[in-house]
């Protein structure tokens, strides 16, 4: 047998050899106290009736002796007529005892002889008045087992067994929904509370990682609020630099400053909203009109004169945050926009789901890079140029918003070239 | 020759006042600037102004009490243009609540602001003052729905958002603002052009129709914007406003 891989397996295990083997021991020691017990009640009882035995043999006549010899039998010992072979030395204490016990209640010698027939634990060699040698043999005693000593015994291995395991699960279950929620940890999605009622040691465990959990909460937190406020407080320098550019008399050094400084106010604003996305959860889910959503995101792209269509979708009511799932739908086109110069949204129906999709035509995002994209800062390897390129926030502020919407965000190849990026909101 | 509007800014960060008025006096414009509240005050009480450039953020008083005691009832109508250097839609809806008439996110461009300040100048010149400066509230009941100013989107009687774009939002507040009274097309143009000006791109109608759709009202047989036929559209159904205290 191979030693169990879990925990559970090697408690139980080790506590139901070790009670299996305490028992077995428990029960040898009653079996050999109840023997020595019983021997003990035997030498006494067993003298007084070997010399009652001997006396009628002493009176009946030599023939008739034999017919009796059966009738005098008990079941710890018998009586049989003749010699008996050599009287042994290398006697035992039990030998001894019962030797002295006879001979005191026959007042005659009794010699220790050597048994070699089976069954017989001792034999003693006596003397009738006659002079008739006689033999007693001391029966080997057999303790029998009751039947229902087995079963009960069965039984309460039985017992011992089940509260070995639900003991070992109380200890061990907790320990697996630790490895559960700790393994369901994902930076910025809320973790799954556990439960604190547990045995002391597991629920102090439990109540480590919920401590742990948070201080890494903090510590994310912290990173997105020092982006904020570098954010922020970048953007009065800017503005100085804006205005001051504004008074530039070289048209072409004031274009080309200006053309940088809107790089830098696009990074300013992207690490303003990546910081902001914190403040979504302040937002009340309310049933909003899903439809009416995309269409009102694609109207402000049009009117501000972007190549951003709306194909149509079903009615679709869904509780979220409508403002966060807003930014997210507006970073998507975004991005759409940025790649492919245009994008094309609908919303679908599909299995206990709503689905937002924003579609282009653009390179789309090669299979590796796909988890990676909603890391912030990550960039997808040559698909970028300092141009076109983006701050690599825009996903990643979609992955933070949507954590709130109760969305998810799928992003998939499009049939015929590009990117389909969808947002998932289960019904 | 007529006298130039005066401008005043007010801001705390001396390089950007002074950065402003430069540009802003360059322009043919009077310009001048102050710190905070305090200064603001003593500009206000010993000069004409035509025009408020105010910083959300200042020492002190911020602006948005600032706003809110020059919207207070009898005071005389000044455009305010607010500036911020929170980018975030909620400061510009609370700007815009407050009675601001537009909102600028810093950082901007000096000819971005000199724009803005025209167009506001411009559309508080068109309107009479009465209709210019609305109360602000943050609701708007007619028939079946609620326009909720703050987040700027409609709830139906179910209590289901449905969402609005800039323009669409623009478009059915001033019809609402304007019950029972018709709007030709030029001044639904000039009242709904906000930030993203480029709605000139679309005509009034297919705005309106829209609208409509947000409204599910039928064309035909309408229940909230009737067509007046070459004149304009009209907001057939009473409109309760109210004002709630707390607004997030």
């Amino acid at each position: 047998m191979s030693w169990p891989r879990t925990l559970s397996g090697r408690l139980v295990l080790i506590l139901v050899v070790s009670l299996v083997l305490a028992q077995a021991l428990t029960f040898a020691f009653v079996f050999a106290e109840r023997g020595l017990a019983m021997r003990g009640t035997m030498v006494d009882y067993l003298a007084a009736d070997v010399a009652s035995s001997v006396a009628m043999l002493d009176r009946l006549p030599v023939a008739e002796r034999a017919g009796w010899l059966e009738k005098l039998q008990r079941p710890n010992y018998r009586l049989r007529l003749g010699a008996t072979g050599e009287a042994t030395a290398s006697a035992g204490e039990l030998a001894q005892s019962v030797a002295t016990a006879l001979s005191q209640s026959l007042s005659q010698p009794v010699a220790i002889v050597g048994a070699r027939e089976p069954g017989v634990e001792l034999r003693f060699a006596l003397h009738l008045r006659d002079g008739a040698p006689v033999a007693v043999d001391v029966m080997q005693p057999r303790l029998r087992i009751s039947p229902w000593l087995a079963a009960a015994l069965g039984l309460q291995l039985l017992l011992l067994a089940g509260g070995c395991w639900v003991a070992v699960r109380q200890a061990t279950r907790p320990l697996a929904q630790l490895a559960a929620a700790a393994r369901a940890l994902k930076p910025g999605q809320p973790a799954a509370s556990l439960p604190q009622d547990g045995p002391r040691e597991v629920a102090e465990a439990t109540q480590a990682f919920e401590q742990m959990r948070q201080r890494i909460a903090e510590h994310l937190e912290e990173r997105v609020e020092m982006l904020g406020a570098i954010s922020h407080d970048l953007q009065t320098p800017i503005t100085r630099m804006r205005l001051r550019a504004d008074l530039l008399p070289d048209d072409s050094l004031r274009d080309k400053l200006l053309a940088d400084l809107v790089q830098m106010q696009h990074l300013v604003e992207m690490g303003l909203a990546y910081a902001r996305t914190s403040q979504a959860i302040e937002e009340p889910e309310v049933p909003t009109d899903l439809a009416a959503l995309l269409q009102s995101i694609v109207a402000d792209y049009e009117d501000a004169g972007q190549a951003v269509h709306w194909l149509g979708g079903p009615t679709a009511t869904a509780r979220t945050r409508p403002r966060a799932l807003h930014r997210a739908a507006g970073n998507l086109i975004d991005n759409a926009l940025k790649f492919a110069g245009a994008a094309e949204v609908d919303l679908q129906r599909q299995s206990g789901a709503v689905v937002l999709r924003v579609m282009d035509r653009g390179p789309g995002i090669p299979p590796g890079d796909r988890a990676k994209v909603t890391r912030p800062f990550y960039r997808v390897e040559g698909s970028r140029n300092p141009v076109t390129g983006g701050t690599g926030l825009g996903l990643a502020i979609v992955q933070r918003l949507l954590v709130h919407c109760r969305g998810e965000l799928v992003l998939a190849p499009r049939e015929g070239g590009g990117l389909v990026a969808s947002i998932r909101i289960p019904l | 020759m007529e006298k130039p509007d005066h401008i005043l800014i007010v801001d705390d960060d001396p390089d950007i006042r002074e950065l402003v008025v430069d540009y802003l006096s360059r322009q043919g414009l009077k310009a001048s600037g102050a710190a905070d509240g305090r200064e603001m005050r003593r500009v206000l009480s010993s000069e004409r102004v035509d025009l408020l450039v105010l910083d959300l953020m200042l020492p002190g008083e911020d602006g948005i009490s600032l706003c809110r005691e020059l919207r207070a009832p009898g005071r005389p109508p000044l455009p305010i243009v607010m500036l911020s250097a929170r980018s975030d839609e909620a400061d510009r809806i609370l700007g815009l609540e407050l009675g601001a008439d537009d909102y600028l996110p810093k950082p901007f461009a000096a000819r971005e602001l000199l724009a803005r300040v025209n167009a506001v100048l411009r559309r508080t010149r068109m309107m009479p003052p009465q209709i210019a400066a609305e109360l602000p509230c943050s609701q708007l009941r007619f028939g079946d729905w609620t326009l909720d100013t703050v987040a700027r989107h409609l709830v139906d009687v179910a209590g289901t958002v449905v969402p609005l774009s800039g323009a669409e939002y623009r478009l059915l507040r001033v019809l609402l603002e304007h019950p029972q009274r018709i709007l030709n097309r030029d001044q639904l143009l000039q009242l709904t052009q906000g930030r993203d000006a480029d709605v000139f791109d679309r005509s009034i109608d297919l705005l309106v129709s829209r609208v409509r759709q947000r409204l599910r009202d039928e064309p035909k047989e309408s229940r909230y914007i009737k067509t007046v036929r070459n004149e304009g559209y009209v907001f057939c159904m009473p409109v309760q406003p109210v004002v709630a205290e707390t607004s997030s």
